[in-house]
């Protein structure tokens, strides 16, 4: 696990902010509350980089954008990952939020976290005993905005 | 200290009529409420973060005896009225003094676990020297909407019953301090 910051230009940033098209609300408040956009691509540099920090030959299945906003969050058993997946958190907000942060936990233990960063790339392996939340933003920071593009990498195999 | 909890006839009937689940609200709960400020003065009090909650909060066990003869007499004149309001077999409660401060929050969750057998759940709220903004008890319906909101006012006690669509939350501390005692009743 490992944060890698300035991992793109804010260009770049920007490029992925606008890449997302329309936002849908999560809300299973059970689960989490924030907003996604799906289908989203991941650029080329950061799964290089990825490739990189793990030595691994991967390729990517999926990427979202996940918003959010004052009262917003996931929870620990909200995306839960079954396999040994690679996790790319890029942060593409606008602004560092304060506590706005990722964690990832094993045995529910904070073993890991992604502060709020713009355009820090976090590279995570994950597996069936690492959980993942995005933390909850106080409703004390009404501006506040968070844009994490969240993607999925496997090994290439064959 | 002294509980009192008010009409029973009263009560069974708001728990049977309660919505979205069943539960109770009874105000001036304990005669001269104060005193329980000076018991907890003397339990250590530490920070607990998850991804659920940030909040300050005793020990899960009292660690003084003072403390733990509150909890004691709590049980004893509560829990009998509760196990005839509710049809619950209810005989003992644990108790934890609270403390959320601005920031602090407890998100949608249900208390459900079929392996610790909590009957019914509580909260008491105590006089604060900084009454909290925010901090209120919302009860969902089962569309996840808050159906109702309840005011962490002083010396009011709450019960809701605990089962899989028990979901509640407290809403985040925007100023001041909320200060409860809270836990469950078990058989």
């Amino acid at each position: 696990m490992i944060v890698v910051g300035d991992a793109v230009t804010e260009a770049e940033a920007a490029a992925v902010r606008a890449s997302g098209g329309a936002y849908a609300r999560y809300r299973r408040i059970d689960q989490a509350s924030y907003e996604a956009a799906e289908g989203v691509p991941v650029p080329e540099g950061i799964v290089r980089i990825a490739r990189e920090v793990t030595g691994r030959d991967l390729r990517v299945v999926d990427g979202r954008l996940l918003r959010f906003v004052c009262g917003d969050y996931t929870l620990a058993h909200h995306g839960y990952v079954e396999d040994h997946a690679v996790e790319l958190v890029l942060d593409v907000s606008l602004a560092g939020v304060p506590g706005a942060e990722v964690h990832y936990r094993r045995r529910g233990r904070v073993v890991f976290a992604m502060p709020s960063q713009p355009r820090a790339l976090a590279v995570v392996e994950r597996g069936p005993t690492i959980t993942a939340n995005h933390t909850y933003l106080s409703k004390r920071l009404r501006e506040a905005e968070v844009i994490r593009l969240v993607a999925r990498l496997r090994d290439i195999v064959g | 200290m002294m509980w009192r909890l008010g009409d029973e006839a009263a009560l069974a009937e708001a728990w049977r009529a309660a919505r979205p689940f069943p539960h109770v609200v009874v105000d001036d709960a304990v005669v001269a409420p104060e005193a329980l400020l000076g018991v907890l003065e003397e339990e250590p009090v530490e920070r607990y973060v998850a991804d659920l909650y940030d909040f300050d909060a005793t020990a899960p066990e009292p660690t003084t005896e003072a403390f733990r003869k509150v909890r004691a007499r709590f049980a004893g004149a509560v829990a009998p009225v509760l196990a005839r309001v509710t049809g619950k077999d209810v005989a003992r409660a644990d108790m934890r003094a609270f403390a959320y401060r601005a920031g602090h929050y407890l998100l949608p969750h249900t208390d459900h676990q079929v392996e610790l057998a909590r009957q019914l759940a509580y909260a008491y709220y105590l006089p604060s020297p900084e009454p909290p903004v925010g901090g209120e008890l919302d009860l969902f319906d089962e569309d996840q909407r808050v159906a109702r909101v309840i005011e962490p006012r002083a010396n009011r006690l709450v019960v809701f019953d605990v089962g899989e669509a028990t979901l509640h939350q407290v809403r985040e501390v925007l100023d001041g301090m909320r200060l409860s005692l809270a836990g469950w009743f078990y058989a």
